[in-house]
């Protein structure tokens, strides 16, 4: 149910490598879902696999989904938490006997809307007042709007919801709406998992006020005191439309129909396996005992809590496990001829707070930027907002037209532009093309400089090419995530983080046009007394401009391609609906925004570099046509 | 120091490379520029070079690729800083100029022409020469006119708005030379101006650079590797080799007493190549006709040329006689203009040397007409072309 976007690619590589070679079930496949609980899950049901019952086991990696669909057609065996209502085939499946329940792992958790303690009871230690003292019900916020501001919009509040895609989205969506939350709020969705923690973080480490979804148990519950809003009393029948509070989630032990035939004694035990909210919390905390060692973190579970094992398992299999755990496991030495012996301990949790606490102290400054950014995405959006839709088409068909000299070209992008109008996605394509075109405004207003600069300079060139090198190869969401514990979440950190990217070819190309200008050019430019600044202006520049456009077509491109990663901040727009798309695996849905987002790139890019390549056309025809007749 | 000395070079050298004070040494002690270079991993571009420029004279240097010829001349408007030695314009010692006065020095004193022109392609003729004046500050009325008094002066009126790009390599180093001369410069370099041209233009703005200079009465620092050059434009020559000058002198001196081998063997390689022919200079004629052409015809076939004379030939291309436009014009009706052209012409050989032209050259009233063995008209010299040759 957590990260899913991010394992996707790998996980559909995985299943289709996994197809050709159907491998024998020695080793049983786990689903991991990637987060915290299902792995520590993975590791004691994995740990009993091999002490009792002589099977290897691994992890694929994969999003919720992803690992359901996977596990339907037998390419992974077991999923340790399957959160039964958040996946919408789970019954169908079920009914198919594709994936059979053996159990319930745990059913004691909860969902719903959060906010941090100190915003109801203040935090005298930390001098925090409570700025919303009355504050018990979802109802209760409405009078609360002041407390929670919206950043992009500061006359309305910001409720986080769900992550697009889950079945909770939907549900809180409607809570939102049934309890006329929408008058005054904004319902903000996070875009993915980490960037909700992320945006809880940044606003517990601040100490600053935040409501929005969460569930329980996760790390983040068990590190931070929040406190769940209340709700009418869950009832079945009116749920699903948000009225009342949420069931706890039965959190279900599946195994594909394979495993269970060919396992029946594993998935015997499997069907035993039960464990509750705060089992797995205080593994949890093994596991940041561990440093992350999730079979230390389970043994020291088992150990801990024994009386599992006789839940779990008959007498005999259980001292099997007892004894493994006395003598340290089974685990054998280390290879050190495959096994690569060394390691190197570092605290990335230290790192992890330093970088919290620096986003923490320095947040005006954040904040700061993060306004000048806002305001300049909401003036795009006013400039695109005064272009209604058959204006906006007109215009990309006549300059089209005009780029191209050919009427049908021209046509050809207003039908274009039109199917994107048709898909239902016009509002959303302004969203992305304000984002977009925001991010290329601050690409080019940093990047030209730069490439200036690096353009006249050895030293400053060579330091930095790696920095360029490392923006461009850097995975995006290595910075993502702190971009968004910075800068919060939505449209301020995607322009951010689509700076990054997208700024390298307007700084390289720019240099690197500067660079190559003919050196006798500039001497001559020198010889005359230019200033430095003369010198740039009225010869380098001009003369590197066709190289410096295309760097600046391929930032537009770029950016364009940051638009679905951006989303999974809360960037709205045609990427979000990819996303949500994919999370619901509805593949039409995501295909037809991916669509929209080709069709606009495609427009851009024809249009900005039709437009260079035809100037410079009509500059050759007009000098020849002059250079004819002034033949003497 | 009699004469009035516009720039003064002393002791200039440039070296490249980290350990310049051991080539110091090395070079004092006279060894060769390759030994230090392998020695010292030091380039010495150029070598304690020292030499005075008259105003108004033509000093030209001379030297193989690599000899340091390029790196003096851009020394002395500072585009390159020696590592040593004092370069004095006038009175003022120019490397020690801060940022302000260099360029007060290089918008006012000195203006340079590039081998390879160094054009804007970005801005169309009278962008390119006005370049000088705008970066000065000029207002724009008062640079574009002075821009086109420029770009007439080299002869290429009614390109002033054409791209740089569409013109041919003599008229893009002409606009070179427009926007050398359109800052009003006293001193002007020019490096190789005239190396990437053809032969047959190169002699054409050898002239005009001539015809210029005795207008404007500039100095000029002209670099060359050929030696025709040097001697037919320098008052004064100075020769290079591997960074070091061998000798400067007049012409006449240094063909008469050049200073050692090398110096010698470059004049000679002079002497073969000073040989010219009727066939270097000859151009192609505009206007042809044919005997049984009618007059009419061959009226308009010299306008189309704007010439006034037209050559008649047979269907081989054998030479028949000229027709002037007066001739044609009075006899207009007739039916062809059979007997109505000159048959008395001079006419001369391809591989006449054009000393031997000259005096023909100068007596005869229309261009001469060069024929080949068997008659045929291969091409006319001018009297114009071979004055110009002469110099």
């Amino acid at each position: 149910m957590k990260k899913r976007i991010l394992g996707f690619l790998t996980a559909a590589v995985m299943l289709l490598a996994g197809c050709s070679s159907q491998q024998p079930t020695d080793t049983i496949v786990f689903a991991d879902c990637q987060w915290d609980s299902i792995k520590l899950h993975n590791a004691v049901a994995g740990l009993i696999a091999e002490e009792v019952y002589g099977l290897s086991w691994t992890e694929v990696p994969a999003s919720t989904p992803i690992a359901f669909q996977g596990q339907a057609q037998g390419e992974i065996d077991v999923t340790t938490e399957t959160w039964s209502d958040n996946i919408p085939d789970y019954q169908s499946e079920i009914d198919k006997g594709n994936i059979i329940e053996l159990g319930v792992n745990f059913d004691d958790n909860a969902q719903g809307f959060y906010v941090p303690r100190y915003v109801i009871e203040g935090d005298p230690e930390r001098g925090i007042e409570p700025v919303a003292p009355d504050l018990r019900t979802v109802e209760d916020l409405k009078k609360y709007v002041d407390v929670f501001p919206d950043d992009e919009d500061p006359t309305k509040g910001r409720i986080y919801g769900s992550i697009p895609g889950w079945e909770a989205d939907e549900i809180m969506y409607q809570k939102y709406l049934y309890y006329g939350l929408d008058e005054d709020f904004i319902y903000f969705r996070p875009g993915s998992d980490s960037a909700l923690s992320a945006a809880f973080t940044a606003a517990y480490e601040r100490g600053e006020p935040i409501v929005g979804y969460y569930w329980d148990p996760t790390w983040l519950t068990g590190q931070y005191d929040l406190v769940l809003l209340e709700d009418a009393p869950f009832d079945p029948d009116r749920y699903m439309y948000g009225e009342t509070a949420f069931p706890a989630v039965r959190i279900t032990v599946t195994v594909s129909r394979q495993m269970a035939e060919e396992h029946p004694d594993y998935c015997e035990f499997l069907s035993n396996y039960h464990t509750s909210s705060a089992l797995t919390a205080e593994g949890l905390v093994y596991v940041q005992e561990a440093e992350g060692d999730y079979t230390e973190a389970a043994k020291m579970l088992l150990t801990a809590h024994d009386e599992l094992l006789d839940e779990w398992l008959s007498e005999e299999d259980a001292n099997t496990v007892r004894e493994a755990l006395g003598t340290g496991g089974s685990g054998g030495g280390t290879n050190w001829f495959l096994d690569f012996p060394f390691s190197l301990n570092l605290d990335v949790t230290a790192f992890d707070t330093a970088v919290k606490n620096f986003a923490a102290q320095f947040s005006s400054f954040f904040d700061a930027i993060k306004g000048v950014l806002t305001g300049l995405i909401n003036g795009v959006e006013t400039i695109l907002n005064f272009f209604p839709w058959w204006l906006m088409i007109l215009l990309v068909a006549f300059l089209g037209w005009k780029s191209s000299g050919k009427i049908h070209v021209g046509l050809l992008y207003a039908a274009m532009l039109f199917i994107v109008g048709m898909l239902g996605l016009w509002d959303l394509m302004y969203e992305t093309l304000a984002i977009v075109l925001a991010a290329v405004v601050t690409s080019l207003v940093l990047g030209l400089p730069i490439g200036i600069l690096i353009s006249g300079s050895d030293r400053a060139n060579q330091i930095i090419r790696p920095v360029l090198d490392t923006m461009q190869t850097m995975p995006v969401f290595v910075y993502l995530i702190p971009a968004a514990l910075f800068f919060g979440l939505g449209k301020a950190p995607a322009v951010i983080a689509t700076t990054i990217y997208a700024i390298v070819p307007v700084i390289r190309l720019t240099s690197h046009g500067i660079r190559q200008v003919d050196k006798e050019v500039v001497e001559a430019a020198r010889s005359f007394g230019s200033t430095r600044f003369q010198c740039l202006w009225k010869v380098q520049i001009p003369q590197a401009l066709p190289t410096i456009m295309t760097g600046v077509n391929q930032t537009l491109m770029m950016a364009m391609a940051m638009v679905v990663t951006c989303s999974m901040i809360g960037a709205n727009g045609l990427g979000m609906e990819v996303l949500i798309g994919v999370n619901r695996t509805e593949i039409g849905r995501g295909l037809l925004a991916g669509i929209a987002v080709v069709i606009v790139a495609i427009l851009m890019d024809r249009l900005t570099q039709g437009w260079f390549s035809k100037k410079k056309e009509q500059e050759a025809k007009e000098h020849g046509k002059r250079a004819k007749g002034g033949r003497r | 120091m009699k004469q009035d000395m516009i720039i003064r070079v002393e002791h200039l050298s440039k070296l490249y490379g980290m350990n310049k004070n051991a080539a110091v040494e090395l070079l004092e002690q006279g060894e060769d520029r390759e030994s230090v270079l392998k020695k010292t991993g030091v380039t010495a571009a150029v070598w304690d070079a020292s030499f005075q420029v008259r105003r108004g004279e033509i000093f030209a240097i001379i030297g193989l690729s690599g000899s340091g010829k390029s790196t003096i001349i851009r020394c002395l408007n500072m585009l390159q800083r020696p590592t040593s030695g004092k370069i004095f314009f006038e009175n003022s010692e120019i490397d020690e100029f801060n940022k302000k006065e260099l360029q007060e020095y290089r918008r006012n004193k000195i203006a340079m022409v590039f081998q390879n022109f160094g054009l804007m392609s970005h801005r169309d003729v009278l962008g390119n020469v006005a370049y000088g004046l705008e970066v000065k500050g000029v207002s724009r009325i008062e640079r574009e006119k002075k821009a086109m008094e420029m770009i007439s002066m080299v002869g290429l009126e009614g390109w002033e708005h054409n791209s740089v790009d569409s013109l041919s390599g003599g008229m893009r180093q002409r606009v070179g030379i427009a926007r050398a001369l359109a800052n009003e410069p006293e001193v002007l370099l020019m490096d190789e101006p005239f190396s990437a041209l053809d032969p047959l233009v190169r002699r054409d703005m050898q002239f005009e650079l001539l015809s210029i200079q005795r207008k404007l009465n500039k100095t000029v620092i002209f670099i060359t590797h050929d030696i025709n050059e040097a001697f037919k434009l320098g008052d004064t020559v100075a020769i290079m080799k591997s960074g070091r000058i061998i000798q400067i002198d007049s012409p006449e001196n240094m063909s008469a007493n050049p200073a050692d081998d090398y110096v010698r063997e470059f004049i000679n390689s002079a002497d073969k190549t000073k040989i010219l022919s009727a066939r270097h200079i000859m151009e192609i004629p505009t206007s042809i006709v044919r005997p049984q052409d009618t007059p009419l015809h061959a009226i308009r076939e010299m306008r189309a040329n704007s010439v006034s004379t037209a050559y008649v030939v047979g269907d081989r291309m054998e030479l028949e006689g000229i027709l002037t436009i007066d001739t044609a014009i009075k006899n207009r009706s007739a039916k062809t203009i059979e007997g109505l052209y000159i048959t008395n012409l001079p006419t001369t050989t391809q591989d006449t040397l054009i000393s031997d032209i000259l005096p023909m050259a100068a007596e005869a009233k229309f261009p001469i007409a060069v024929l080949d063995q068997d008659g045929g008209l291969r091409g006319i010299v001018t009297k114009a072309a071979v004055l110009s040759s002469m110099i």
